[in-house]
């Protein structure tokens, strides 16, 4: 996708923090789970940023923050230089068109009693536009993502499910926005439709000029299609930078073992393989993380300074990494 | 685990409280006061102004409130004016006991019938067995019980006069016509619960015989009877202990008419009893006791139920 | 030559629902050697989990009918043999490996007792503390830690790359001869991922058991099989050894999926996708079931009227096409 010029960011968010309260049964008091910590990151008009990470790191709560469907304990989000951290309900209507999101389940996200012409009408209803205006505009949504026109008579369950995420991304584009916040959107797809909506969701950026946030657990999906990408473990960011310097010089050694333990293709081609990182153990239960670095208890680097010190987000080459030993080499002071 | 019964216990008696509460509103301030009620229309209004000044209904509400409160909480129900100054509770506790009897050999008989009826009706979905048990549920579900009670009265003490036609002698006095009075109510009361129960059982077992960890079971190798009696039916069980509790506590409050068809003089029997006759004060503490029932029931099956899934035990 | 573990020929199954008849696997014939790993991939309906399953016997009937075809284990045909034989089968000499680990364990009984069942139904006659014994040795074996502790644990006390470990111990309890893993990995997040690939290996290593892998990751595939068959509409369209089938994909439809995967080495200007739309299984399109999908046969005659047959492309080396050469060059063509 274009690298997007030098342009002020569609989107800014600085050190968010998302937290939620759980109430377990029985317990007296409710915990607080922060599910996102200290987060900061911004995208340009135009301009795909990729968000990976394990079940449980925050990305999920991080782009329902970004959208502001949840409220961030602290921090600031800002949408076109406007803060908008603390809008009401009612003030962040008229940015809701400005922002839309696509999620991973096309199955659940789409009403199953209502006809795709209703699905499509959905979005002009709420925000007051007009019938005539919406009724021209849903045919054009609809040859956007490459449906036939017959499409608007016939029911979500009618169609496989690579088609009903075409259709979820026609809703979010009918008003026109300018940020996309794609949560998981090919995560349920067999392989062949995955290539679909991922040349689609391109073809789309180009042509609208739209912002993305894309979100998914499959890093080879993620280094298709962004420009940028952060790489969140227990809430936080601890890698963030181009695609090319994240993917092909992993400073983190989580970024390092998460790249390392996709299984590729190339060595069954002939290729030369990468040398393979297994962490051991589980991810740390998000509700007591560990103290200082929260990757320490599965990295092979840690030393007392790990245990003892949070590494904060620095610039290391071309990206920034929340490391105290950094390093492209899996080296530390213990090896 | 003990903090979480401390917790459904005080979601008990809040739940008391609401009930005597509206006990108490219903019964006094609504038109028609009790002293009325007891002596009827034509009592002379000195006989009437009497008892209201004994009953204490001149005073404020707010005192008559917790007069009432206070008589519940020290476990004080009063005396029944009407059944010449007897204890409420020694009317109100035995009727309960036999209102019980009734109710658990009728939910014992159910979960009898209904467990393996069920469990096999899924098992042989679609067989015989599958397609006479659900005739059996239908028709549990579409009779009324008093239909059916009346129906087994004709049947086993008119056309065929096997049984006696109702009435109650204590069981101390004698064994055998006290359980002989037993079979009819409690055959009417169990075939309904055990149609309802089986369709659950059924239901419950179908849906856990097609989960993945039972075909894990299967790919283990293990018997088909291992397969269904363990792994499937200790899930389908769970549930099942939920929709017994709920029926028990349905039947002790709505024993009404059953206890009427074979003059079982049970809870039910005591309200229409003590309506009949005016009898308030026994008719307030029986709504009482009935709803403390349910409560207690419903308690002891949530506690039962956390004990058995141990994914609700532990967290 | 040595005589397979495993011979299936000609497998037919179909499902028979109040309104269609699914035909999920049509005339499904290959064998897998004694130690061997084959791998099978396939989007979903392709039609692989309910090949393996109606090997064991374990596809629900009704619906499920199996109606045609031999399945040969070590000689004996499994098929015709009754639940009751199937069992001494079941979990001693062949054993599954399920996709969810969340939902394959039985949630109210102990892992622990669920690793003894295992051992116990195929050796009523050891004692129980010897089953106990060995269960958790086994736990220590897929690397749970202090086995002790977590064999007396309820599944949802454990994580769930440990609920497929603890999957794994009880499948590899009985030292099966045939390992049958369905997508073990796929609900799992990518470092977990790796270490149960690990602990397969690691299992498969120790036991010499043969394995089959069933998945829609051609990425892990390629990392631990030692042939492939690709399976598209409940036919085989190709099936080789890996380095053939990535290498030198002959059927389109291989050749496509293997262009649709990102690599995270190379960044593609763009990925090529295959066009339209999965099969619907209970209409399939006649001749050729991928040809409305097919960049290579795509609307010729011979593709919409014949179902092309496995054909021999090299050595162990088959694919279902009619126009295999042109598929090659077409693969060619692209890749420049």
């Amino acid at each position: 996708m274009n690298t997007a010029a030098v342009q002020k960011p569609i989107l800014d968010i600085r050190d968010i923090t998302t937290s939620y309260h759980i109430r377990r049964s029985g317990a007296q008091k409710a915990t607080t789970l922060v599910a996102v910590e200290d987060v900061t990151l911004s995208i340009k008009p135009g301009e795909t940023v990729g968000l990976v990470g394990e079940s449980g790191c925050g990305k999920s709560t991080l782009g329902r923050t970004i959208i502001r469907l949840l409220e961030p304990s602290a921090g600031t989000v800002s949408f076109a230089g406007q803060d908008i951290t603390h809008f009401s309900h009612q003030q962040m209507r008229p940015l809701r068109q400005e922002m839309q999101i696509v999620f991973q389940d096309p199955y659940a996200s789409l009403n199953p009693r209502f006809r795709v012409r209703q699905i499509l009408y959905e979005p002009f209803r709420i925000h007051g536009i007009s019938k005539a205006v919406a009724g021209q505009k849903i045919p054009e949504l609809l040859s956007l993502v490459q449906l036939p026109p017959d499409s608007l008579r016939r029911f979500p369950h009618e169609f496989s499910g690579g088609q009903r995420q075409r259709i979820a991304i026609a809703r979010a584009l009918a008003l026109e926005p300018s940020l996309l916040v794609l949560d998981e959107p090919v995560s349920a797809l067999d392989v062949s439709i995955q290539a679909q909506i991922l040349n689609l969701l391109e073809d789309l950026q180009t042509e609208l000029g739209l912002a993305y946030l894309f979100i998914a657990h499959d890093l080879s999906v993620v280094g298709q299609v962004s420009d940028r990408v952060a790489v969140m473990y227990l809430g936080r960011i601890v890698e963030e930078g181009p695609r090319d310097a994240v993917f092909n010089s992993p400073q983190h050694p989580y970024t390092i073992a998460l790249l390392s333990a996709i299984p590729d293709i190339s060595a069954a081609q002939g290729q030369q393989t990468r040398e393979r990182i297994i962490l051991t153990g589980d991810l740390p239960n998000p509700l007591d993380p560990p103290s200082g670095c929260r990757f320490r208890t599965r990295c092979r680097r840690g030393d007392q300074l790990c245990v003892d010190q949070e590494p904060p987000l620095a610039p290391v080459s071309d990206s920034l990494v929340a490391c105290h030993y950094p390093g492209a080499e899996d080296s530390g002071p213990r090896s | 685990m003990t903090r979480y019964v401390a917790r459904r216990l005080l979601h008990g008696i809040l739940v008391m409280w609401i009930v005597s509460t509206a006990v108490f509103v219903i019964f006094r301030l609504v038109p028609g006061d009790p002293a009325a009620m007891t002596l009827g229309l034509d009592a002379s209004p000195e006989d009437y102004e009497a008892l209201r000044e004994e009953l204490g209904l001149n005073d404020p509400t707010h005192v008559q409130y917790l007069r009432w409160m206070g008589n519940l909480a020290r476990g004080d129900f009063g005396k029944s004016i009407t059944h010449g100054y007897a204890e409420v509770s020694g009317l109100v506790f035995p009727a309960l006991g036999r209102t019980l009897e009734l109710a658990a050999l009728s939910i014992l008989l159910a979960v009898i019938v209904a467990v393996p009826l069920g469990m096999i009706s899924a098992i042989r979905e679609g067989t015989w067995v599958d397609h006479i048990a659900r005739v059996f549920t239908t028709l549990g579900f579409s009779m009324p019980t008093y239909v059916m009670g009346i129906g087994l009265l004709i049947l086993l003490a008119e056309v065929f006069p096997l049984l006696p036609p109702g009435g109650y002698v204590p069981f101390g006095e004698d064994p055998v016509k006290h359980l002989s009075q037993l079979i009819m109510p409690v055959l009417t009361i169990a075939s309904v619960t055990a149609a309802r129960l089986t369709r659950f059982m059924r239901a419950g077992m179908l849906e856990v015989l097609s989960a993945d960890y039972v075909r894990t079971a299967r790919a283990k190798g293990l018997t088909e009877r291992r397969v269904n009696y363990w792994h499937a039916f200790r899930n389908a069980a769970i549930p099942l202990v939920t929709e017994v509790g709920v029926n028990f506590g349905l039947l002790v409050g709505g024993m009404v008419v059953i206890e009427q068809i074979f003059i079982w003089p049970g809870l039910g029997w005591l309200m229409i009893q003590s309506i009949l006759t005016r009898a308030f004060d026994v008719v307030q503490i029986a709504v009482l006791v009935s709803a403390a029932t349910f409560v207690i029931v419903n308690l002891l099956v949530d506690l039962t139920y956390s004990w058995l899934d141990p994914r609700i035990a532990r967290s | 030559m040595q005589v397979p573990l495993l011979t299936v020929e000609n497998l037919s199954v179909r499902f028979k629902m109040p309104d269609q008849v699914i035909n999920a696997v049509n005339g499904v014939s290959f064998s897998l050697n004694t130690g061997e790993t084959l791998g099978i991939v396939g989007e979903s309906g392709s039609g692989k989990t309910v090949t393996v399953l109606s090997i064991l016997g374990l596809i629900p009937k009704p619906p499920g009918e199996i109606t045609g075809g031999k399945a040969l284990f070590e000689g004996q045909d499994l098929l015709p043999l009754s639940t009751e034989a199937l069992r001494s089968i079941r979990g001693q000499e062949i054993s599954m490996v399920f996709q969810d680990p969340m939902t394959s364990l039985n949630p109210v009984i102990k892992v622990g007792e669920q690793l003894r069942e295992a051992l116990w139904t195929h050796n009523p006659s050891e004692s129980r503390s010897n089953h106990r014994r060995r269960g958790i040795e086994l736990l220590d074996m897929v690397g749970i830690p202090q086995p002790e502790r977590r064999y007396n644990q309820f599944p949802h006390e454990y994580s769930g790359g440990m609920r497929q470990r603890a999957m794994i111990a009880m499948a590899m309890a009985n030292r099966p001869k045939l390992l049958i893993a369905d997508e073990p990995t796929t609900a799992l997040d990518v470092t977990i991922q790796a270490q149960v690939i690990e602990t397969l290996k690691a299992a498969r290593r120790e036991t010499g058991a043969a394995s089959i892998l069933i998945t829609h990751d051609l990425g892990l595939v390629s990392q631990i099989a030692d042939r492939v068959i690709v399976m598209y509409a409940g036919r085989i369209v190709e099936e080789g050894r890996i380095g053939d089938i990535f290498s030198r994909p002959r059927h389109p439809y291989t050749i496509g999926l293997l262009a649709s995967i990102p690599s995270i080495t190379q960044r593609r200007t763009k990925l090529y996708s295959i066009p339209g739309q999965p099969p619907d299984m209970a209409n399939v399109p006649p001749g050729c079931p991928f040809h409305p999908r097919c960049a290579v046969g795509g609307e010729r005659s011979v593709c919409r009227s014949d179902s092309p047959r496995l054909a021999e492309m090299g050595t162990r080396h088959q694919a279902a096409c009619h126009f295999t050469e042109e598929a090659a060059s077409w693969l060619a063509g692209r890749a420049t």
